[in-house]
């Protein structure tokens, strides 16, 4: 599974998020997770199609995709991760 | 033309062109010894007094910078002048993308940026000072919210700060100068623009007590100051005197007139079965939040637009599809998707609120 996320400097979800993220990433070391920034790398970006309303999140694996747009709950993302890793 | 867009900046005041202009021809380098450099300096000077003299400040606690985002930058990335003291910031979600960006910075060099819940668009006081930890460094909160025209109660929440002496309070006022009375007796940072009361785009300031020792965003000579580097630019300063004190000088009536003009606006729309107004009786008269429900805000812009009556969707410097700050005051998504901003200023006239009407009645039947 790979996780793609999307965030902006200027966006306060995406910034209220962090705090989520790092927890995230220290309890599950072995997720791919991708960060793009919404300005600064605009090619990369596109090819999400993401939108205007950030952050956004793309769960991807096998094909599947799912996303979640706007600030999310940790257990929000965490129920995501189960999902992907029991598929 | 009907202009309804001051909050998001003002036209130049000819009296404050004309200031910039007399300005100009003060050629010498402020910090040149000779008679040429003294004459723009004591130009200088006597705009800080006056400034200072305006907002109740000392002139020594005046930075001067290109406006209100680089004053934004320089409190909050300043703060890592302070990292010894501690990581932990708290803010708001209804801050400027120039609070958020900062933040990002300084939360990629670990610090934890936390938001403080709201009660009705505004901060929860009791909460906020719950969050406080040995760690918080800063406090950043906004006096006016630019959608909403919600006030914060920035004094109240100074007052309470004051009893945690580690805590540096910053309050971007950049929507509340010029507009209304602002006590910034117990706010240790403050931030505002020139273009947002009738002044000239290019110059702002940080307001900041003397105790306060931040890591300058431009090193070099001193300045003005030494917490921002470069010539003094003499006819912006000056200019940004004029803008303030014209602003000021008839504060009271400029309320009342603008608050009328509020009032009217919003009996008039809120008669409108899918109308919503979401600006609140903590709202400033000088923004006037509605939603049309079923019609997208760019739409009813550019309706209006077609009548030459100029007025604005979220925040300039944002984008989504939602309003943060509606949705913070109405937890309805129909509202905070389908909100526009109407802003007044002590210039706005009667007629243009009824032209803005009238305009408005006609978009309406055609598009709801």
């Amino acid at each position: 599974m790979k996780i793609i996320r999307i965030n902006a400097v200027w966006c306060s979800g995406c910034l209220s998020m962090k705090k989520i993220w790092k927890e995230i990433e220290s309890e599950y070391p072995d997720l791919d997770i991708v960060s793009y920034d919404y300005d600064f790398d605009k090619r990369e970006v596109q090819k999400y199609n993401p939108g205007k309303v950030l952050p956004v999140i793309i769960f991807m694996k096998d094909g599947k995709e799912t996303r979640l747009i706007g600030e999310q709950k940790k257990e929000t993302i965490l129920k995501m991760i189960g999902e992907y890793n029991e598929n | 033309m009907t202009y309804l867009d001051y909050s998001a900046t003002t036209p130049i005041d000819e009296e404050v062109l004309d200031t910039f202009i007399k300005a100009s021809k003060y050629i010498g380098n402020p910090n040149s010894l000779h008679k040429l450099g003294l004459e723009a300096k004591h130009l200088i000077d006597a705009s800080t007094k006056q400034i200072a003299n305006i907002l109740n400040v000392k002139e020594e606690e005046i930075i001067y910078t290109s406006g209100a985002s680089e004053a934004n930058n320089l409190a909050i990335k300043g703060i890592e002048n302070y990292t010894n003291r501690g990581k932990h910031i708290i803010t708001t979600q209804l801050e400027h993308s120039s609070i958020y960006g900062p933040l990002s910075y300084l939360s990629e060099k670990g610090y934890e940026v936390e938001m403080a819940p709201l009660k009705e668009g505004r901060v929860d006081i009791d909460a906020l000072e719950k969050m406080i930890t040995d760690d918080t460094v800063l406090v950043s909160i906004g006096a006016v919210n630019s959608e909403t025209g919600v006030r914060q109660p920035i004094e109240e929440i100074g007052k309470i700060l004051k009893k945690y002496p580690k805590v540096i309070f910053h309050s971007d006022i950049t929507q509340a100068v010029g507009k209304i009375k602002v006590d910034l007796t117990n706010i240790d940072m403050a931030s505002f623009a020139a273009h947002k009361f009738f002044g000239i785009k290019g110059i702002g300031a940080l307001i900041k007590k003397e105790k306060i020792k931040l890591t300058p965003l431009i090193h070099g000579g001193k300045s003005t100051t030494i917490y921002r580097s470069g010539t003094p630019t003499t006819q912006l300063i000056a200019s940004l005197a004029k803008a303030l004190r014209l602003s000021y000088e008839n504060i009271d009536n400029d309320i009342k007139h603008v608050n009328n003009l509020a009032k009217k606006l919003k009996n008039s729309l809120s008669s409108y079965e899918k109308v919503y107004i979401n600006s609140n009786e903590y709202s400033i008269g000088h923004i006037v939040n509605i939603s049309i429900i079923g019609v997208k805000p760019e739409t009813m812009l550019h309706a209006l637009e077609e009548d030459e009556i100029y007025i604005s969707t979220q925040s300039a410097c944002s984008t989504g599809e939602t309003s943060k700050a509606v949705m913070a005051l109405t937890n309805d998504i129909d509202r905070s998707s389908s909100s526009i901003r109407v802003s007044l200023s002590r210039k706005t006239t009667e007629e243009e609120i009824d032209k803005f009407l009238n305009s408005f009645d006609k978009c309406y039947k055609k598009l709801v």
